[in-house]
């Protein structure tokens, strides 16, 4: 009976540290993306695959100005449609119905782009 | 009717009956060692608790339902080959495979496939050697293909539902993890207890891999993927 008592304590213990680091510790992680306000001056970039290769066109933008990144998804196979920009926060998987991603680079230099599995690469250039 | 005498047994004065306590320390140890890194350094990194919160925590309570199988294997000494395949094999990959896993989350695929295989390696061979060289041999495949597998998939999850995975994939984790003290206690519920010892296996063992998880998450090496 003793014991019993014990092991309820001890599992009501574990659930309150659990519980509890766990509310603490479980937050929502960042945004996938900036986006823009509408009617803001942006950069339009295409985007697509050819030769394993991510393709951006151009692949020139001003820092500062904001950037959408515009994905032709019919030419770009498996996992390229995941795509990710680590340098500026951005992570995008990109569908047929949402092919645009948004988010303004505020340091200059050539960044590399690359889909979440490190497959397909290419680089950006931010002036 | 075994598993209702089994589940009596974690009330019981059997290795059995120490394995909810053995949960509870390894918790308060990693939780505790947590809070103290929080408090001196991890507050003032940017975006810390949106940025790894989620798989501290996970991994934190991986460690916590791997343990306390040790020290269940660790007091019955000696096992038949079949169990000690079994038992090196479940311990290898379930360690190798979530430490991988959160590690591949937040570093890239090549330190946590790195760390899942060391961390399921040692497990596996210590916890297979209870049978002699065959464990040994499951303990060391295990723990090689599981570390590799748990990076890879985190990796792969990473723009699809990762979060979720990590709670599907930690759920059947802890199931197999109950499994295994399961049937450690039916192959060896005949048998004495060899070995009596206190908690310390389960206390340094929480201490040593949390700090290391949470040094390798935040201030490790990383992938091109997460620079």
């Amino acid at each position: 009976m003793k014991s019993k008592m014990k092991n309820t304590m001890i599992i009501a213990i574990v659930i309150i540290l659990i519980i509890g680091f766990g509310i603490f510790l479980i937050k929502d992680s960042k945004a996938n993306g900036n986006g823009l306000n509408s009617g803001e001056k942006v950069q339009i970039v295409k985007l697509s695959v050819e030769n394993g290769q991510y393709v951006m066109n151009p692949s020139q933008v001003k820092r500062g100005i904001p950037v959408r990144i515009e994905a032709d998804v019919t030419k770009m196979p498996g996992c390229s449609k995941s795509f990710v920009i680590p340098s500026f926060n951005v992570m995008k998987v990109f569908t047929s119905t949402d092919n645009t991603v948004e988010f303004t680079p505020d340091k200059a230099g050539v960044f590399n782009v690359m889909c979440s599995m490190n497959m397909y690469k290419g680089t950006l250039t931010v002036e | 009717m075994t598993f209702k005498e089994f589940t009596k047994e974690l009330n019981g004065s059997r290795v059995e009956g120490e394995l909810l306590k053995s949960i509870l320390y390894s918790l308060l140890v990693s939780f505790g060692l947590f809070a103290i890194l929080y408090i001196v350094t991890l507050r003032y990194i940017d975006n810390f608790i949106p940025k790894y919160g989620f798989y501290i925590f996970f991994a934190i309570l991986s460690y916590a339902i791997i343990f306390p199988a040790i020290k269940q294997i660790r007091a019955y000494g000696r096992f038949a080959c079949m169990s000690g395949m079994m038992i090196g094999m479940t311990a290898g990959m379930m360690s190798g495979f979530l430490s991988g896993f959160f590690i591949g989350a937040t570093n890239g695929m090549f330190y946590g496939l790195v760390f899942g295989m060391a961390v399921g390696i040692f497990m596996g061979v210590w916890t297979g050697k209870s049978c002699g060289i065959m464990g040994i041999m499951e303990g060391l495949m295990g723990g090689f293909m599981a570390g590799a597998m748990g990076a890879m998939t985190s990796v792969m999850l990473l723009n699809d539902h990762l979060k979720f995975a990590s709670v599907i994939i930690f759920v059947i984790c802890a199931v197999i993890m109950f499994s295994l003290n399961y049937m450690i206690y039916l192959e060896m519920k005949e048998n004495k207890r060899e070995v009596k010892e206190s908690h310390w296996v389960v206390v340094l063992l929480s201490f040593i891999l949390t700090g290391i998880t949470i040094w390798l998450m935040v201030f490790g090496p990383r992938s091109a993927l997460f620079v």
